[in-house]
């Protein structure tokens, strides 16, 4: 019982991590909290339930360009919302976002409907006998392509210009400046690879959970607690923190009554932000002006 | 000083954060290939009027011109690209970044590879000390190494015109000496024209040609390096003689 539970608890994982990593690189990047994160999961997971649906690929194919409309898309909200605030205060612009993120779920309603949606793939009937085990194919599916897309980061960021630029912004901002990076071009960068990040999350999750509305930001909260776990800004806490919540969640949804489990995310937050704020890999913080 | 070329020229510069108006109107010309030093206490807008010139500050009035171009209100990375790199107060250097790592930060927009190389070894020649310390996290360095690495990290932009702001802060006096001697020396070697602020006036007159002193966002007096230093009032005004 406890491996099945383990293999959930790393697919779960593996969907907050994205999450967490999308939201700690868009706060790194272009220094504000992106509460429409969660929304680019969801409009990514009807992006692959249009393609499936109207051309006909096969699930694994239809990620594909479902990935990179995601990415455009959230290239879009960065160029129209979040640009044209740039120099302004924290809140602004921290109330924009929120409204993106109520903007696209009206969309996504307007477009799709309120009622629940499967998003189907061949995976969710298909299990993997590991001994006396069974593992969903589709929780195998959702860990592959997580780790997969944690490795295309990884080289990206470590292996291109564009990746060491972003490795300078996020480590001091006025210093990449002073090197002559430019910032705007930057943070469009880190906006189409954060929605593409999400998008992989709300892909291979949409066909375990029904495809609503609320999805996104239902993972949203849980992905900023795995971030705030890790050490809010830490790039490898929040894919840690992501896993480690995952995990936790799951294996307490396992043993105690499942009403809780859904709970464990808040109550990890409140714990970490009374006992160590700093999170797991996070630096204490210093106010800076 | 009339025969020189004027290389950065700003007049009436204003600048506000939020609503306070922190200069009120600084008029100042730096030639080219000289030492130029801004002196001033704490608050008197030396800070403010370097940030504005690399643009990370917007004027509100006034114009920058840099070679006869007007840069006032560019984007930071378009002024790097025009030739004016910063050494800024605080360093803003990458902690969690190699020194190897900070100094080829400073050479991203760079492509000429014979001319990366040169200034690089220029740099290790000036700050022996950066080239022992390569794989060392520039957060772990000493206060002075992390001077000479911002200092570095500039330079490595390939500027026409350097921005130091305050290069002698926090460091002992042996250091400051150390790293006045490395800015003439840059200044000497490569014909580069530098802009400095400074509180320590007599180390920055005995370094610059010519002075400028600020004080509450206004420029009160500027002149040669030895007038400047033979003038009683910056000396009662900065080092607390009378």
């Amino acid at each position: 019982m406890l491996i099945q539970l383990l293999v959930s608890g790393l697919a779960l994982g593996s969907v907050y991590a994205l999450v967490a990593l999308a939201l700690v690189l868009i706060y790194k990047g272009a220094r504000l909290l992106n509460l429409a994160q969660g929304e680019l999961v969801t409009i990514a997971a009807y992006f692959s339930l249009a393609i499936l649906q109207q051309i006909k690929l096969p699930y694994l194919v239809a990620m594909i360009p479902a990935i990179l409309l995601a990415g455009v898309f959230a290239l879009i909200v960065e160029r129209i919302v979040i640009r044209p605030l740039i120099g302004s205060e924290e809140w602004p612009i921290l109330l924009a976002t929120w409204g993106v993120s109520i903007t696209i779920r009206g969309i996504i309603g307007l477009l799709w409907g309120h009622e629940p949606r499967p998003l189907p793939s061949p995976f969710t009937s298909q299990h993997l006998r590991l001994g006396a085990y069974f593992i969903s194919g589709q929780e195998l599916v959702i860990i592959i392509a997580s780790l997969l897309m944690l490795l295309v980061f990884y080289l990206f960021f470590r292996r291109t210009k564009t990746g060491l630029a972003m490795q300078l912004i996020a480590d001091n901002h006025t210093g990449a400046l002073l090197c002559g990076i430019s910032v705007n071009r930057i943070n469009g960068i880190t906006w189409i690879i954060s929605g593409m990040v999400a998008a992989v999350a709300g892909i291979t999750i949409g066909p375990i959970f029904f495809l609503h509305v609320e999805v996104g930001f239902g993972l949203l909260l849980s992905a900023f607690s795995a971030a705030v776990l890790g050490g809010f800004g830490s790039i490898i806490g929040a894919i840690l923190g992501g896993y480690l919540l995952g995990v936790i969640q799951t294996v307490t949804g396992g043993y105690m009554p499942t009403a809780i489990k859904n709970s464990v995310p808040f109550a990890i937050l409140i714990l970490v932000l009374v006992i160590r704020p700093r999170g797991l890999f996070g630096k204490a913080l210093v106010e800076k002006k | 000083m009339e025969r020189k070329m004027i290389m950065l020229k700003v007049s009436d510069l204003q600048v506000y954060y939020g609503y306070i108006q922190a200069l009120f109107g600084i008029n100042l010309e730096v030639p080219k290939g000289n030492i130029i030093v801004l002196l001033g206490a704490n608050g008197a807008g030396k800070s403010t009027t370097l940030r504005a010139i690399s643009g990370l500050l917007k004027p509100r009035k006034g114009t920058i011109e840099f070679q006869g171009q007007s840069i006032g209100g560019l984007p930071p990375h378009k002024i790097v690209e025009l030739g004016i790199a910063m050494a800024p107060e605080g360093r803003e250097l990458f902690p969690n970044l190699t020194v190897r790592d900070n100094l080829e930060a400073g050479q991203y927009t760079r492509t000429y590879k014979i001319e990366k190389k040169e200034d690089w070894e220029r740099v290790i020649q000036w700050f022996p000390i950066l080239g022992e310390r390569m794989t060392q996290l520039a957060g772990t360095l000493s206060g002075g190494e992390q001077q000479m690495l911002a200092i570095s990290r500039a330079f490595l932009t390939h500027p026409i015109l350097l921005l130091l702001d305050e290069p002698s802060l926090g460091l002992s006096p042996l250091l400051v000496k150390s790293i006045f001697q490395s800015i003439s020396k840059m200044n000497r070697e490569t014909g580069l024209t530098i802009l400095l602020a400074e509180q320590n006036v007599r180390m920055a007159l005995s370094t610059a040609h010519y002075g400028y002193v600020l004080e509450l966002g206004r420029r009160t007096l500027e002149g040669e390096n030895k007038v400047l230093l033979e003038n009683n009032e910056v000396l009662s005004s900065y080092l607390g003689f009378s």
